[in-house]
């Protein structure tokens, strides 16, 4: 019967009360998931004066995951950016950097890995540029596990974060670039939820986040983890990794640091967005800094020594506080190293 | 209030509230009283729709000519309540193809500027009609706001001195002399006039009847009904015969699907077999009608002279009667006509009074507009609102939501009910567009009863009045609504789809 995702509303408010960005940005500077994705679009000559609440969500989907009309409310904000096309200084520097290298970030980084085999390991934008040590440490982990893991010589941008800021035709070319090289590999692994999820969407084949490899090929049964001093971590659950890939994901997660002599999981007292998705880390950094402060601030009142988080977007995001050491959940698995 | 004027006008619709702000401008000393709010009898009951008069063109062809000339003046003088979006008349699969030409012809011959596109071409403009439509005629049709209307007119003519008051029904007319005694308000206060408008509408023979005057009124009942947001971007028009469930018109947040033409009477609602009939007719040229969540539906009486001749073969043009053939000199009778001829019917009633006055000022109210309107946009989506609805916005106001289907802020909703025209919550509704949304008023009704500083019995009322247009249309997504809304009332002891009492 629903048509169109203004039809679907009841107007709980469930959604606005949940937006995490809602929580931080007043009314009405920030304007909420429903009156963006909802609202709005029925009104015609007023939307021009929408303006940055579009941009400001983080797509964490949180909004959509409580909405009791399973409305697609994050899709419909990516369809309100789409409107506006991309205005954003954050977003034009990532369009000029796709044009020049295929990358929304310039690429920097050499990987010790071998160039063919039947796992394609898919660094990742951020990955290259931001955390490298979480792709060297996936691929020397699979490797170690006797996977026959490989990074291509050449990858270009999964295309999410164009997505994200409604650049439509980009995404499609990016797409096109990567098809063949991604066509010819039996299985595309990531570490970051946003690739997982955006690949999956044009894949033939399987594409894992690499819990989802670790747990599911690999098998936990072959996963013997060396103790290491007690270590209070505070584990945070990236919104695209549990709401675009599955929350069994976060499940593998603590089941895996669960097995480590050593390590204890701290509970944050609730569970939220860093800030780093949705492009806002480049348009609106503060408004960024400010959700990852929360989170930071959640997990050293818990009593945690380090935050580990499995997607190099909130490690990027929350590393910006400065006030505990955070660390990408495979680097964190890597240093440890596995037992023999 | 003056206890005596030059004329009085009863009924604070668009054309008693036009002839007001004529008369006003002319110079003349007078007093308009509503017996309800304005704009809550036909006008508030319009399909929203600034005719280009292509409508009329085959059919009609005076009135055709007579909406083409008005709704460019309208576009002008009135653009602050007006979106301009034009219109398409759309050949049904199954229609008469050689209505085409007949009906192109017609425009033409009553200056109306229309022309022919492709099919292809007015499928990408308007992405939801049929793909089996056959020809594609634009026409320069546009939405306009009757409530926000018929307010302008009452500014202005308050501007320009006159007394206009609401709530104020009329409860006798007696002649004194060469001059009239109306008493209002339950006879607390009486008014000595040398002239009386009759303006009400359907009440016009009821009105006429005071004075012993027979005025016979044909009440044909129009049903439209309110759909969720813009389905449409431009008046789509279906290419026929005029019939029923013929245009869609895009309004505000809505989109409004009309009309019906049947033999009514006042304080009538819309039937099932209405608007089922309504959406079947629609679905020829616009199939995802049906899937559409229809928010609620209301009923108009366009008054209409003729008996003889009922409904849609009935004139839309109207008539200034001068009472003075039925022995009452003084009086007139304003009757039929439409929304976007109000200006026009104002100017031809004013100058017979006019001349009744021995009076020559000329009229001059296609020369300007009806309130000056702020062209600056605003980056603040509630106050653009605020600016699209009213014609102009107030900076530092509580922009506190207070209804997020159509965008009003509590500091909105407290500006205008601190008006002394504003005694409940319908006519704060009216005048902000609160609780027009489709939720129907589930959430905001509760800001609005606290800006008004009513109480639950106050809300109560509003509650079960909205009903009545909900109820016909209780069917898909706004079924689910309203079960939502109904625990929330819930909370405040009220059912909200008992009957008024």
């Amino acid at each position: 019967m629903m048509s169109r995702i203004e039809d679907g509303c009841i107007k709980c408010g469930t959604c606005q009360n949940a937006c995490p960005v809602f929580r931080i940005e007043n009314y009405p500077y920030f304007q909420g998931p429903r009156r963006i994705a909802v609202e709005a679009p029925r009104f015609s000559r007023e939307l021009t004066s929408l303006s940055d609440s579009p941009h400001m969500c983080t797509s964490c989907a949180l909004c959509e995951s409580v909405c009791p009309s399973r409305l697609p409310i994050t899709e419909a904000v990516l369809k309100m950016r789409t409107h506006y096309g991309i205005e954003s200084e954050g977003g034009r520097r990532m369009i000029s950097n796709i044009n020049q290298y295929g990358r929304t970030i310039a690429p920097t980084s050499k990987f010790t890995s071998p160039v063919s085999g039947s796992t394609l390991f898919f660094p990742g934008c951020i990955g290259d540029a931001r955390v490298p040590s979480a792709v060297q440490g996936a691929v020397d982990m699979l490797i170690a596990l006797g996977d026959q893991v490989y990074i291509p010589n050449e990858w270009y941008c999964c295309g999410s974060p164009l997505e994200k800021i409604g650049a439509k035709s980009e995404v499609d070319r990016l797409q096109e670039m990567n098809s063949a090289i991604l066509g010819t590999a039996e299985r595309i692994v990531t570490a970051c939820p946003g690739c997982t999820f955006q690949l999956q969407k044009n894949s033939n084949v399987d594409v894992l986040h690499v819990l989802e490899h670790l747990f599911e090929v690999i098998t936990p049964s072959r996963l013997r983890w060396r103790s290491t001093n007690p270590i209070n971590v505070a584990l945070h659950s990236p919104c695209h990794l549990v709401r675009s890939v599955g929350p069994h994901t976060m499940d593998y997660a603590r089941e895996i640091l669960g097995s480590i002599a050593g390590v204890r999981v701290i509970d944050m007292d609730d569970e939220g967005c860093c800030g780093g998705g949705g492009g806002v880390t480049s348009t609106f950094p503060e408004m960024a800094l400010k959700m990852a402060r929360l989170r930071v601030e959640s997990a050293i009142r818990a009593g945690a020594h380090m935050i580990l988080a499995p997607c190099p977007f909130c490690v990027v995001n929350l590393r910006r506080v400065g006030d505990l050491e955070v660390k990408d959940l495979t680097a964190f698995l890597t240093e440890l190293s596995l037992c023999r | 209030m003056p206890s005596k004027v030059e004329v009085l006008v009863i009924g604070g619709g668009a054309t008693g509230t036009g002839i007001a702000r004529d008369l006003a401008m002319r110079g003349v000393d007078i007093v308009l009283v509503e017996a309800g709010d304005f704009a809550t009898g036909t006008t508030g009951a319009n399909h929203g729709m600034l005719h280009s008069g292509a409508r009329y063109a085959l059919t009609d062809p005076i009135s055709a000519k007579e909406c083409a000339a008005e709704s460019k003046i309208l576009k002008h003088i009135a653009h602050f309540c007006i979106e301009d979006t034009g219109g398409l008349f759309v050949l049904a699969k199954d229609d008469n193809e050689g209505y085409a030409d007949e009906f192109l012809n017609a425009c033409r011959l009553a200056n109306i500027d229309t022309h022919e596109i492709d099919v292809d071409k007015a499928l990408t403009l308007e992405p939801g009609l049929d793909s089996n439509i056959r020809a594609v005629v634009e026409v320069p049709d546009a939405s306009i706001d009757p409530f926000f209307l018929t307010l302008g007119n009452v500014e202005a003519a308050r501007f320009y001195g006159a007394t206009v008051l609401n709530h104020s029904p009329v409860c006798g007319i007696r002649s004194s002399g060469s001059r009239f005694e109306v008493t209002i308000n339950s006879g607390k206060k009486s008014i000595l006039a040398d002239v009386v408008v009759n303006a009400t509408g359907a009440w016009a023979g009821r009105t006429a009847a005071m004075l012993g005057i027979d005025v016979p009124i044909c009440m044909d009942k129009g049903t439209m009904v309110v759909f969720n947001g813009r389905l449409v971007n431009r008046l789509i028009n279906r290419m026929r015969p005029p019939s029923d469930g013929d245009i869609l018109v895009p309004h505000r947040t809505s989109t409004i699907l009309g009309t019906t033409s049947s033999p009514g009477s006042l304080g009538e609602v819309a039937s099932y077999s209405e608007v089922e009939s309504l959406i079947n007719e629609a679905a020829a040229i616009f199939p995802n009608i049906r899937t559409a969540r229809a928010i609620r539906s209301y009923t108009g009486i366009r008054p209409l002279l003729n008996c003889k001749e009922m409904g849609r073969s009935i004139t839309r043009s109207f008539q200034v009667i001068d009472h003075a053939y039925d022995g009452v000199d003084g009086m007139l009778s304003i009757i039929g006509g439409k929304l976007t001829t109000f200006r026009l019917m104002a100017e031809k009633a004013s100058d017979v009074i006019m001349k009744k006055l021995g009076r020559t000022a000329r009229c001059s109210t296609a020369n300007e507009e009806i309130i000056l309107s702020d062209d600056e946009a605003s980056d603040i989506f509630d106050v653009e609102a605020m600016r699209y609805r009213q014609g102009r916005k107030i900076n530092n106001l509580s922009l506190d939501m207070a209804c997020g289907c159509e965008a009003v802020s509590s500091g909105e909703l407290f500006i205008q009910a601190s008006s002394p025209d504003v005694v409940n919550i319908d006519d704060l509704m009216r005048r902000t567009r609160a609780g027009m949304g489709y939720c129907q008023a589930g959430l905001c009704v509760l800001n609005m009863a606290s800006a008004m500083g009513v109480g639950v019995s106050e809300l109560r009322h509003y509650m079960s009045e909205r009903w009545k247009g909900i109820e016909p249309v209780l069917y898909g997504e706004q079924l689910r609504q309203e079960a939502f809304k109904a625990h929330l009332m819930r909370v405040y002891g009220i059912d909200h789809t008992e009957p008024p009492q």
